[in-house]
């Protein structure tokens, strides 16, 4: 369940055209400045906000130094968004040290479900979490920045040529993903583990789901939700090392099978 | 380059080798015991960094999961010297030298079995592309690092540990490790220099050609990354005998990435960079341990950052280039090639018997019907030239005869030794057969010279040597001829990168008639060419055609070069076939003037 | 619009394959580029927009010096452009393909009107996605596009590539229609001559990269003049 809230929040819009392995690193920004923050006394949503910024700046940072000079060498966007996640993690080693971090939920009671008490916090990020993707597909969908997103994403040379400023969405979108990604690094942290490779175990599911997306937003959406509910599934059955292996076995053995991505074989 | 300046050259490069070399050798008198340890497993890592930089440098292959198959070497080492108790702790080490050396082999064997099969996975696939191999490998490690913690007999958590072979001391240790670099490296070299070396960056430059002179590139693939795989393994081996230690970091995706590091930054395809960035940051990274562990981390992540942004070669090449060039073993210029011609008989016999009969062809992209039912035959010896209107299917009926798995329905039979059929035969088991296409805008190998492209094309998908490289390369005369002609003989040992367009063109038709094919298909041999090379191009395959026995099927739009050449001509139209005729019974025809002046005729 | 090209050269790689073109279109004019295929009218045309680099030239937009700007900030002043490959977005609906051509311009809700009234067999397909269509359909919903943010200047690549007859007739209809009500210009790139003829001002007849010749279809002779250059050179 809560791999759905990261994939599904940390992920979407991040990834124009850019494999992008850095949202590991975002989520990592994000938790720990929203620490910083909570640690100071301020309060949790307010800190929550914090991280969300924090992670936006360095998106920002990351896209014009970075991103925008490789957009016509994917594989080099690969290894570059790697080296930025390794540098991020490098960063708050020095900042933080090594240890594990923690900072409380902001409410701690429980709800009735089911016959056990499942944490109210865990509820709603379930909830928000699907809200945000419901939000994001009428985004996307409905509106004429959505369409302006998704014409960049499927060829921008046309784009161009009808009167958008590619460069300007492309930048745009990469800095809301990395703003997301800090939002959900920072909204799991009382619940995840904290430490400097926080969340680095989902950058092989991550690449995985952006590949098995293909070329279309819908499609991401509906990778990560296979992968996180595989991962859950396998997790039941096996411990959750295996469930990692299984899931990306799979992931790799579906892209074989769906080539351009899941949404593609209907097309 | 002249061959003075590079003997020259040569000798400059040997002897910092052979300085280095020196240095190397004497350094364990010099330096103290932990420097010594440092530099035995500094070398280690550099034969690994060499193994990938083979495997991804030069061959195009980001193996992302590469420290699975060093682990495996080690792990090999680790499983046959040691007992583990119940609890998965190391309880007995064992085993004399033999009992390594034996180790050791059987990793290697085992890694590149495993490598192999991960390999025909990835590449088997027709959709198969760079970021599949690379998301696989990915899959690889991170798969082997979590099983690796599950089981009993790898030690599980701890790993396994002490089962170093003690009988060797640091300083022999030291030498083994300088050993298994020198080894590494010489293999490194030999392979790279020779023509198979050609062969690999062939197929990083550009697979689809490779495929298309004939070469296996799929089990090509295959070899490379199980070769690299064993290599790995090797030194994985050494590492493990050496320091007595396995655990599952050093199968995962941190470890992998480490030695992608080293090879990036050093420079990709120089073997001498990555050698020298996994020496250097190896070495930094354990001196700085001491005092600034994580800035010396964050200082390495940056700058790998910025190399692969900036300078993606990475920074030997500018490095070396600053030092007079002294790279070695990479897109090095040696001694300059030279041509041969070789003689071949014309092939007069067999004239107007079928070479490749098409009946009833159609095609579709998609919901999109390119080809609608296209017959026709082309005679041996013959110049048959395709024209009509964009759109038409011109280029796509090329590019189908020259390949046998895009579905079409009708049928294409060739009248060639050893293949008749042509339904299902791949691209390069054609052009082995000797159906070789020339593509419309030039496709070449932008590292690899005017010379160096004509011998691959010479092989036409045989295997290169191994370890020779030639230097007089043999190639038939038309293929002299049409160098001559165009002034390509003047540029032997440019890269194909740093030719002017017009050059280009040359070398697309050179490399295509040094694969000396039966049937040579030609999409657009003249465009973008001046009247002069017009010209040139025109007399070679008039040569081709009428004195050795070669046959042409060409797509053109220049009128003029039809007239000239032209034994038949067919017009195509909308996908089927509108004329076939000799060039004055198309000229003359109403139906043709009309289709290429005015509306298309109703149908 | 007034559209000045001076000394235009561009090219892929190390070759050039456009050089030194001239080329004027003024308001309300209807200039074609005619030549057989390979000559380099699509490049011209991509590097006139800034989509392909520019090795030379100056291009000027009423008067206004337009070089330095990138692609979609001189498309915003009133070019529409309908390419000759992958014009249209396969993935998205033909309503959603109209709706990218109101980008560039002021548009208007009368827009959708009219380029439904012009092309009627779009109107039943609105939710149909685009790479669905037939070829002579998608053409359509280029031209439809093209029109729909009232350019100033209309730049169409073989438009006419593959219609049927009937087809080719309404666009040349649609084409003069729209320039005599709205002065809008037009600049055509058409292998297909005998369409280009009774639409064009001026024809320019393109090899290898220049221009060859220019006649203006009414003149006696001319028709002539680029039939014969167009086949036989």
């Amino acid at each position: 369940m809560l791999l759905l809230v990261v994939l599904g929040l940390g992920i979407v819009l991040g990834l124009m055209d850019v494999i992008n392995l850095a949202q590991s690193g975002f989520m990592a920004v994000g938790v720990y400045a929203a620490l910083a923050a909570a640690h100071r006394g301020l309060e949790f949503w307010l800190a929550v906000l914090i991280g969300t910024a924090a992670s936006a700046l360095l998106g920002a940072l990351a896209e014009l130094v970075v991103i925008r000079r490789l957009y016509a060498r994917p594989l080099d966007t690969l290894l570059a968004t790697w080296g930025i996640s390794l540098v991020v993690v490098e960063g708050i080693i020095i900042v933080f040290g090594h240890g594990p971090q923690s900072f409380d939920e902001p409410f701690v009671s429980g709800v009735p479900m089911l016959g056990v008490l499942y944490p109210a916090y865990r509820l709603l990020l379930v909830a928000a979490a699907a809200l945000a993707v419901a939000v994001l597909a009428v985004i996307v969908r409905f509106t004429p920045w959505g369409l302006v997103a998704r014409m960049v994403m499927a060829n921008a040379p046309l784009s161009r040529a009808l009167g958008i400023d590619t460069v300007r969405v492309r930048q745009v979108t990469f800095v809301l993903g990395s703003a997301l990604a800090g939002f959900a690094g920072a909204v799991l942290g009382p619940i995840q583990g904290i430490d400097p490779y926080y969340a680095t175990s989902l950058v092989a599911p991550a690449f995985l789901a952006v590949l098995l997306a293909g070329r279309s937003l819908s499609g991401l959406v509906l990778a990560s939700a296979v992968l996180a509910v595989a991962t859950t599934v396998f997790s039941r059955y096996f411990n959750p090392v295996y469930a990692t292996a299984v899931t990306v076995g799979v992931a790799v053995v579906l892209l074989r099978v769906f080539p351009q991505g899941l949404t593609r074989w209907r097309g | 380059m002249t061959g003075r300046r590079a003997d020259r050259h040569l000798l400059a490069r040997s002897t910092l080798l052979a300085a280095a070399g020196v240095a190397a050798v004497l350094a364990p008198l010099l330096g103290d015991r932990y420097t010594v340890y440092l530099l035995t497993q500094a070398f280690i890592y550099a034969a690994l960094a060499v193994s990938l930089d083979l495997v991804w440098g030069y061959a195009g292959i980001l193996d992302l999961g590469h420290a699975v198959w060093f682990g495996a070497g080690a792990l090999a080492v680790g499983v046959m010297t040691t007992t583990v108790g119940r609890d998965g702790m190391v309880v007995a080490v064992h085993g004399g030298a033999g009992t390594y050396l034996v180790a050791i082999l059987l990793g290697m064997a085992a890694a590149a079995v495993a490598a192999a099969v991960v390999g025909a996975y990835c590449f088997s696939w027709r959709g198969s592309t760079r970021f599949y191999v690379a998301i696989v490998t990915l899959a690889v490690s991170v798969v082997g690092e979590a099983l690796y913690l599950e089981q009993r007999w790898t030690g599980g958590d701890n790993g396994l540990f002490g089962f170093q072979l003690r009988q060797l001391d640091r300083v022999a240790w030291y030498y083994v490790g300088l050993a298994l670099l020198g080894l590494a490296l010489g293999i490194g070299i030999l392979l790279t220099r020779s023509d198979f070396g050609l062969l690999m960056r062939a197929i990083r430059d550009n697979e689809v050609r490779a495929r298309h002179l004939g070469f296996r590139v799929d089990h090509l693939k295959v070899a490379i990354l199980a070769g690299g795989a064993a290599l790995a393994a090797l030194a994985g081996g050494v590492y493990g005998a050496a320091v007595g230690l396995v655990s599952s970091p050093l199968f995962g995706f941190l470890f992998s990435t480490q030695i992608v590091v080293w090879v990036a930054i050093g420079g990709r395809g120089t073997l001498l960079g990555p050698v020298l960035g996994a020496i250097a940051l190896e070495f930094a990274s354990s001196s700085l341990d001491r005092s600034f562990p994580d800035q010396w981390q964050l200082l390495v992540g940056l700058a790998f950052i910025a190399v692969v942004v900036f300078v993606p070669d990475g920074l030997l090449p500018p490095l070396g280039r600053l030092l007079e060039r002294l790279t070695l073993g990479g897109e090095g210029r040696g001694p300059a090639r030279s041509l041969l011609p070789l003689p071949v008989r014309g092939r007069a016999d067999g004239e107007g018997e079928v070479m490749a009969a098409l009946a009833d062809v159609t095609f579709a992209y998609g919901s999109l019907q390119v080809l609608r039912g296209v017959s026709l035959e082309v005679r041996r010896s013959e110049l048959l030239c395709l024209i009509g209107p964009n759109g038409a299917g011109k280029s796509t009926l090329m590019a189908l005869i020259g390949d046998g798995t895009m579905r079409h329905g009708g049928s294409i039979r060739f009248g060639l030794h050893g293949v008749d059929t042509h339904r299902g035969r791949t691209v390069d088991r054609l052009a082995r057969s000797g159906v070789i296409r020339k593509f419309q805008t030039p496709s070449l190998f932008e590292s690899l010279t005017v010379a160096e492209t004509l011998l691959l094309a010479r092989h036409r998908g045989r295997l290169p040597s191994l370890w020779r490289r030639t230097r007089r390369i043999e190639v038939p005369g038309a293929v002299v001829e049409l160098c001559h002609l165009s002034g390509l003989d003047r540029h032997l040992d440019v890269p194909a990168a740093a030719l002017p367009h017009g050059l280009q063109q040359a070398l697309e038709l050179a490399a295509t008639v040094a694969a000396w094919p039966d049937l040579l298909l030609l999409d657009e041999p003249t465009a973008g060419l001046t009247v002069q090379e017009r010209r040139v191009v025109g007399e070679v395959l008039r040569r081709l055609s009428r004195e050795q026995g070669r046959t042409i099927l060409l797509i053109e739009h220049d009128l003029d070069f039809v007239d000239e050449l032209a034994d038949r001509v067919v017009v195509l139209q909308d996908g089927g076939v509108l004329a076939d005729g000799s060039t004055d019974e198309i000229k003359r025809s109403e139906r043709v003037r009309w289709s290429y002046l005015g509306v298309s005729t109703p149908s | 619009m007034r559209l000045e090209v001076s000394g235009l050269s561009a090219g892929y790689g190390a070759s050039l394959v456009v050089a030194e073109l001239d080329l004027r279109v003024g308001p309300g004019e209807v200039v074609a580029v005619i030549g057989r295929n390979g000559m380099g009218k699509t490049t011209f045309l991509r590097a006139l927009l800034g989509l392909l680099p520019r090795r030379a030239g100056r291009v000027a937009v009423d008067g206004r010096d337009v070089t330095a700007e990138p692609t979609h900030r001189l498309v915003r002043r009133g070019i529409a452009y309908a390419p000759q490959e992958a014009g249209i977005f396969g993935g998205l609906t033909v309503e959603e393909n109209l709706r990218g051509g109101l980008l560039a311009g002021p548009g208007g809700p009368s827009a959708w009107r009219e380029a439904l009234d012009l092309f009627p067999q779009l109107a039943g397909r609105l939710r149909q996605r685009a790479g669905t269509l037939s070829g002579g359909e998608q053409r359509m919903l280029l031209l439809a596009r093209a029109l729909m943010s009232r350019p100033r200047l209309l730049v169409l690549d073989e438009v006419c590539d593959g219609l049927h007859p009937p087809m080719v007739a309404r666009v040349v209809e649609v084409l003069r229609e729209q320039r005599e009500r709205r002065g809008l210009s037009v600049l055509i790139v058409e292998p297909n001559l005998r369409a280009v003829l009774d639409l064009a001002d001026r024809v320019l007849l393109m090899k290898r990269g220049r221009f060859l010749l220019e006649r203006s279809p009414s003149t006696p002779g001319a028709r002539e003049d680029l039939e014969h250059e167009l086949v036989f050179s």
